[in-house]
């Protein structure tokens, strides 16, 4: 390239202001990036949905942030210079943590967005430690002071108490009515920095997400750091070797826009026939054949799913779509993964591995939605690490192929470091729910005269049985959560089988802890027993531990249908409502001779115990 | 032989579980009404002359004067329908005053239907019937004062916070009025009714499955032991007083429903009219067809849909003779039910078990 065109990339690159929202979610991140578009002009008010950035329809109707997006703007600031703003979008929950670590690590800056009324939530905290760590420029914006329940000055000082940033450096606005959006604007241009970066150095371009195309392939999302990425250059995924020859390079905006070159701090998407979402890992390191830079960047690391369930469709024959679903959305996700399980109850389908439990509601969610395929899905469990007897290891994350007792040794399960913050006055309520939930005490402590925060380690197992709802409940919705893998530890665990009508139900087999489980037994056989209809025969619901009954409930047999009496002739309404009950047991699936509906595969779940 | 189905859709009060077509409304919407039911039966004429049975339902009959009445029976007469001995109406107990049975009775009248429902004052108020159970036991001394000796009563067993007590009295006092015709049902929660929007506010409990299987074997046995024919599901009756009308649609005979919401089974159509009063009288006044929409007609299944719902059940020769296979080639699933207890068959007929009478829907769904 020659010396003047470097000259132009090395000036430009002085123009750009790389940054990130990030904020606990409904603190309105979403609608503080809508409006910086609006005022940017970036996109024509009219076209715009509302909350362009969340791009799938899931998104927006949970108003939360699931998939990354990057859009690049045009901002004419007040001295008429023109800067390129990149807004890297980040997904707003704890399941997508290392995704919006990746995605911080592209940026300079991050605008922290908090609540006027809400204050510092516990994913606030999570947040500015991720950016910290990337070492970023943080902005802290104070959102939705126009509501009545505002308290600016508190939350000023909170950030200066919690978060040891000068809190009168904290910019007012509302998203909503359109306030402080100069200021963000103006703070970004004067004191957020410009990336660093040689263009003449080794390529270095960091992959932080990526979308595919029917047509084009998996196209990854990057942000070059150093050296230049041009069109017909023969490019390194550095974790996994694989290379590809440069189609095309351009920015979002947020449409494709294709550019000649991405110069360091230059934020866009490379085209280049990747076929596998396997071959473009975040967080991974895009570099030249020739002249290759000598070391990745910093901070890639591979996605191990955490929390696994089965997925059947309710239909057999549409094991093949699920596949094919399933296929499909991976283009998009590498972090899903699956593979084919059968069950004796449920048939053929997929055990399928996810981040979190948000990311499994999303799938499920999307298979069902997107592809029209009813799924039965089991109750979610996470990985266990299986001591045998005979030395060796297994690893089970699937409670029904938990090898008998008699051979394990020890049973190790994930436990988390939990973050909770919540006032004062549920302290009580929710020490009592971890130690009830199996949970070890860290620490504690006061962020203000009102707010505290607790840390705990918590088996995951229990998180993903019911731990979001119970933590809701105990603090009134007031505790806000957040946590991260802390390990593996040993635990006393045990497969509990349940039983319908003598059947060992191999979907419904759960892992509980000892102590737990007479408890957890007796609520899932009378769950279940509100769930299953009644038949013509008596129906037991067993649990059982080592085939030791423990817990019993029964269905009484059936005496009378509801007959309705076709008066007036009108056989209509008859044949509607042996329809619409010739249709629910469709949906049912059989276990021996009793239909199980779908939900009793969940009902190990949510358990008022 | 064809029956004819007269809807008369207006009422005093609308009743907790009901959901027939049924209005309340004034005077001159009624006369309009009528004016257009008359029309609809005048453009039958000429379908009619095998008419055997007629029933005239609602609704609320019982709330039309003399006029509509007269009109009515006229309008009968007219198409040439003079000759029909079953005529049932049905009637609100307190319509029923010395004049009303009187001139049922001097209009042909053969059969009152009385909606009485039950005997128990709390019950009835309950229900949002408009009569107390005094009103019952004049109604049928009018109406056999009169010399209609042809009596039903339409009774509610399953009525939420009822207990068996109160059914066993109820029982008694229905059996008191010495009356031909008793029909029991359970009482349904269906949707779009007072009765399902207390239940969804949980502000009535429903009866449960246990308690009403024991009072249908209660009702059973106690009309039975009184000389009462359990001929129908839901039907008793003293030897040659079973419903003509009804037995007729149950067997899958031809019936014509003139009116709103009225269905039809007729030459091998199945189709109903216009619920809404103001679109009927709209479709009359413009010389269109009430008839709303057509639905599937599906002979065999139809056949045993409502033929089962006789005690007798279907009688295999007839099933064989009107489709051409046994009913077992035709509906093999119905081993299943067999198998379980369900029905019953032998060489002459397919009926349900007792048990059966009780889970009709178990076989229903496999059909």
């Amino acid at each position: 390239m020659p010396k003047s065109s470097i000259e132009a990339v090395k000036a430009h690159q002085k123009t750009i202001r790389n940054f990130s929202i990030i904020a606990h979610i409904d603190h309105g991140k979403s609608t503080l990036a809508d409006r910086i578009l609006e005022k940017t002009k970036s996109i024509a008010t009219r076209e715009m949905k509302a909350q362009l950035l969340d791009s799938m329809d899931l998104e927006r109707e949970r108003g939360i942030t699931i998939k990354l997006n990057a859009v690049e703007i045009k901002y004419t600031h007040t001295d008429d210079q023109i800067y390129t703003l990149h807004l890297i979008d980040t997904p707003g929950h704890v399941d997508f943590a290392y995704e919006v670590s990746r995605s911080l690590a592209a940026c300079e800056t991050a605008l922290l967005v908090i609540d006027a009324a809400q204050g510092i939530e516990a994913q606030t905290m999570a947040n500015v430690y991720l950016a910290l760590d990337n070492n970023l420029e943080i902005i802290p914006v104070i959102n939705k002071i126009d509501l009545p329940s505002a308290n600016v000055e508190a939350v000023k000082k909170d950030i200066e108490d919690i978060l040891g940033i000068p809190g009168n450096e904290a910019i007012l606005a509302s998203a909503k009515e359109g306030k402080g959006i100069d200021e963000i604007l103006d703070r970004l241009v004067n004191y957020a920095p410009a990336p660093k970066g040689n263009p003449e150095a080794p390529l270095k371009a960091l992959i932080f997400d990526s979308i595919y195309d029917s047509y084009r392939g998996v196209i990854p999302s990057v942000r070059v750091v150093e050296g230049m990425l041009e069109k017909g250059d023969t490019i390194r995924m550095m974790a996994n070797e694989k290379e590809y020859i440069v189609i095309e390079v351009g920015v979002n905006t947020p449409k494709q826009q294709p550019r000649e070159y991405l110069g360091p701090g230059d934020v866009g998407y490379v085209v280049a026939s990747i076929k596998s979402v396997e071959n473009v890992r975040v967080g991974d390191t895009i570099t030249h054949i020739e002249d290759p830079a000598d070391k990745p960047l910093p901070g890639y690391r591979e996605l191990t799913p955490m929390v696994f369930c089965g997925l059947f469709p309710t239909d057999a024959s549409r094991y093949n779509d699920l596949r094919e679903a399933l296929n499909r959305l991976k283009l998009n996700d590498a972090s899903l993964t699956y593979e084919p399980e059968s069950s004796q109850a449920l048939g053929f389908g997929f055990r399928t591995g996810f981040l979190g439990m948000l990311h499994m509601e999303i799938v499920q969610e999307r298979l069902e939605r997107e592809f029209n395929i009813e799924l039965i899905a089991t109750a979610p469990s996470v990985i266990y690490s299986v001591h045998m007897h005979d030395g060796t290891t297994k690893v089970i994350d699937n409670p029904a192929d938990m090898p008998d007792s008699q051979f394990i040794d020890e049973i190790e399960e994930p436990f988390v470091a939990a973050t909770i913050m919540c006032p004062k006055e549920y302290v009580g309520n929710i020490m009592e729910l971890c130690q009830s939930k199996r949970g070890e005490f860290n620490t504690m402590e006061y962020i203000d005269d009102n707010r505290v925060q607790i840390l705990y380690d918590l088996p995951l197992l229990e998180i993903v049985y019911d731990f979001f709802d119970k933590l809701k409940s105990s603090s009134k919705g007031y505790a806000s959560f957040d946590y991260e893998f802390k390990g593996r530890r040993a635990s006393t665990l045990v497969k509990m089988d349940i039983l319908i009508n003598g059947e060992k139900v191999d979907a419904l087999s759960v892992i509980v802890h000892r102590d737990f489980a007479f408890k957890r037994g007796k609520a899932i056989t009378d769950k279940l027993k509100e769930i299953i209809p009644r038949h013509m025969f008596e129906v037991p619901i067993q649990a059982s531990i080592n085939n030791k009954i423990i817990a019993r409930s029964t269905i009484k047999a059936m005496r009378k249908n509801v007959l309705s009496k076709c008066y007036g002739g009108d056989i209509s309404r008859k044949k509607k409502l042996l329809e619409k009950q010739k249709e629910g047991k469709k949906r049912m699936k059989n276990v021996g001779n009793v239909e199980v509906p779908q939900e009793a595969f969940l009902s190990v779940l949510s358990l008022d115990d | 032989m064809d029956a004819l189905y007269i809807h008369i859709p207006f009422c005093a009060q609308i009743c907790a579980y009901c959901d027939f077509a049924k209005e309340i409304t004034n005077t001159d919407k009624r006369k309009t009404y009528m004016k257009h039911l008359f029309n609809e039966i005048k453009s039958h004429e000429d379908e009619l002359s095998n008419i055997h049975s007629i029933f005239i339902g609602g609704g609320t009959p019982s709330i039309l004067d003399e006029e509509d009445l007269s009109g009515l029976f006229n309008t009968l007469k007219a198409v040439g329908l003079k000759e029909v001995e079953d005529i049932t109406i049905e009637a609100n107990p307190s319509d029923v005053t010395p004049s009303f049975a009187n001139l049922l009775k001097r209009l042909g009248v053969s059969r009152v239907s009385l909606g009485a429902q039950s005997f128990n004052e709390r019950q009835l108020t309950f229900l949002k019937r408009t009569h107390a159970p005094k009103d019952i036991r004049h109604a049928v001394d009018n109406l056999k004062n009169s010399g209609i000796f042809n009596i039903n009563l339409d009774m509610l067993f399953g009525i939420p916070y009822q207990s068996l007590d109160a059914l066993n009295h109820d029982i008694d006092c229905a059996l008191a009025l010495d009356v031909t015709h008793i029909s029991y049902y359970s009482v349904i929660i269906e949707e779009n009714t007072a009765l399902s929007l207390w239940i969804e506010k949980g502000m009535v409990e429903p009866v449960s499955e246990f308690l009403e299987a024991e009072m249908f074997e209660t009702v059973i046995q106690r009309l039975q032991k009184e000389g009462f024919k359990h001929y129908e599901i839901s039907n008793f009756a003293l030897p040659g007083f079973q419903s003509i009308h009804n037995t007729m649609v149950w067997k899958s005979e031809d019936y014509l429903g003139v009116g709103t919401g009225a269905h039809s089974k007729w030459r091998n159509k199945r189709f109903y009219n216009v619920r809404r009063i103001k679109e009927y009288n709209e479709r009359m006044e413009s010389d269109l067809s009430p008839i709303e929409a057509y639905y599937p007609y599906e002979p065999m299944r139809d056949f045993l849909l409502m033929g089962m719902r006789r005690i007798e059940g279907i009688e295999l020769s007839e099933f064989k003779a009107r489709f051409g296979v046994e009913v077992l080639e035709a509906f093999p699933q119905l081993k299943e039910s067999l198998d379980q207890g369900l029905i019953h068959l032998d060489s002459h007929r397919l009926n349900f078990t007792y048990k059966g009478l009780f889970l009709g829907n178990e076989v229903f769904m496999k059909l």
